[in-house]
C-alpha cells in the first residue's frame, strides 16, 4: 500500500500500530482527495480490528478534506467489526471536528493531545 | 432585480476599518495551481485582519477567518461563471464587535436555480443531520464534490458567524447574475 507524500501534505499508514496519520496543510481540489479516499478505503480493506486516525500534525483542512475524513468514518461504521480512534490536537478547528464526528459516530473513541 | 437569502444587510463599503480586495475569475495557469491561490489568499487576509485586533485572542480568530474565507474563495473559484470576466471581489469591514466578510462572484444562470433552492436547506436544516446526509451523498457519488460541506461547516461550526446571500442581475441580455455571500462574525 503506497502512503501519499507530497510537498504540503502526507497520508501515512503505519502498519505496526495500525495507525493512519495525516500531517501538514490540506485544501486540496476534490480530485486531489480522490487517490486519498481511495487509500483510506484501502486500509478499511484490511479488515483490522482497531484503526486509529491521527491528524494532530494537521495544520489546516478544507470543507472538502472534511468531507474525506467524514465518508472514512462512515466507511468503518458500515463495517461493524472495526473500532475507530480518531486522535486530535486541541486546535480550535480540530476540537470541532471532534464534536462533529462524535456526533456522526458515537462509538469513535476519541483522544485529545 | 435582487434576492436575499439568509442574515444579509447591505452595509457601507467604507466603514471605519475596511479592506478591499478584487482578482481575475481566470488565468493561463491551470486550475490545481490557481487552487493553491485561495488557501495563499486567506491567509495573507487573516494575517492582515489581526493586525487590527491584537487586544483579541489573535489564534483564535486567525484560525477562524483562515478557514471561512478560504471556503469562501474555494466556493467562490469553483462556482464562478467561467464565461465572466468580472473579478472576484473581497471585502472585509471591520468593527470592534464583529468582522464582516463579503465574496462576490457571477454565476452562470443556470446554476442559479439550484443554488438558491439549496440555501432555504442549508439554513433551515439540523447542522448535524444535514452533515451527516452530505457525507451519504458524497460517499455515493465517490467524491467528496457531492458533500457540499463548507458553507455548512461554517454553519455548524461557528456559532459566532452569521451567513446571507444576494443575488442580483447585473445584465439583462445575455442575463448576468452575481452573488455576494456575507460571513458576519462576531469578534468577542
Amino acid at each position: 500500500m503506497g502512503n501519499i507524500i507530497s510537498e504540503k501534505y502526507s497520508v501515512i499508514y503505519n502498519t505496526k500500530t495500525a495507525t493512519i496519520h495525516c500531517q501538514g496543510t490540506m485544501q486540496l481540489t476534490d480530485e486531489e482527495y480522490e487517490p486519498i479516499t481511495q487509500f483510506l478505503d484501502e486500509v478499511v480493506a484490511l479488515e483490522l480490528s482497531r484503526i486509529t486516525l491521527n491528524i494532530q500534525k494537521l495544520e489546516k483542512l478544507n470543507s472538502s478534506g472534511i468531507a474525506m475524513l467524514g465518508m472514512f468514518l462512515s466507511t468503518v461504521s458500515d463495517n461493524q467489526t472495526v473500532e475507530l480512534v480518531s486522535q486530535f490536537s486541541k486546535k480550535n478547528w480540530q476540537t470541532k471536528l471532534g464534536k462533529t464526528f462524535q456526533k456522526m459516530m458515537p462509538t469513535l473513541q476519541i483522544e485529545w493531545e | 432585480m435582487t434576492h436575499i437569502f439568509g442574515d444579509f444587510k447591505d452595509c457601507p463599503p467604507n466603514t471605519q476599518e475596511y479592506f478591499m480586495f478584487g482578482f481575475s475569475p481566470h488565468s493561463k495557469i491551470s486550475f490545481k495551481e490557481l487552487w493553491e491561490t485561495n488557501g495563499l489568499l486567506a491567509d495573507f487576509f487573516t494575517n492582515y485582519l489581526t493586525i487590527f485586533y491584537r487586544d483579541r485572542d489573535t489564534q483564535a480568530l486567525k484560525e477562524d477567518v483562515s478557514f471561512i474565507a478560504n471556503e469562501l474563495l474555494e466556493n467562490a473559484r469553483k462556482f464562478n461563471d467561467q464565461t465572466a470576466k468580472d473579478p472576484i471581489k473581497v471585502q472585509f469591514q471591520l468593527y470592534n464587535d464583529r468582522l464582516i466578510l463579503c465574496v462576490m462572484n457571477s454565476v452562470p444562470t443556470k446554476n442559479v436555480d439550484g443554488f438558491q433552492s439549496f440555501l432555504p436547506e442549508l439554513l433551515r436544516s439540523n447542522p448535524h443531520e444535514l452533515f451527516r446526509r452530505q457525507i451519504e451523498q458524497g460517499k455515493k457519488a465517490g467524491s467528496t464534490k457531492a458533500s457540499k460541506l463548507g458553507l455548512q461547516t461554517i454553519i455548524k461550526d461557528y456559532e459566532e458567524a452569521t451567513l446571507g446571500w444576494k443575488f442580483d442581475k447585473v445584465k439583462q441580455s445575455p442575463e448576468k447574475i452575481v452573488v455576494t455571500t456575507m460571513v458576519q462574525l462576531a469578534i468577542g
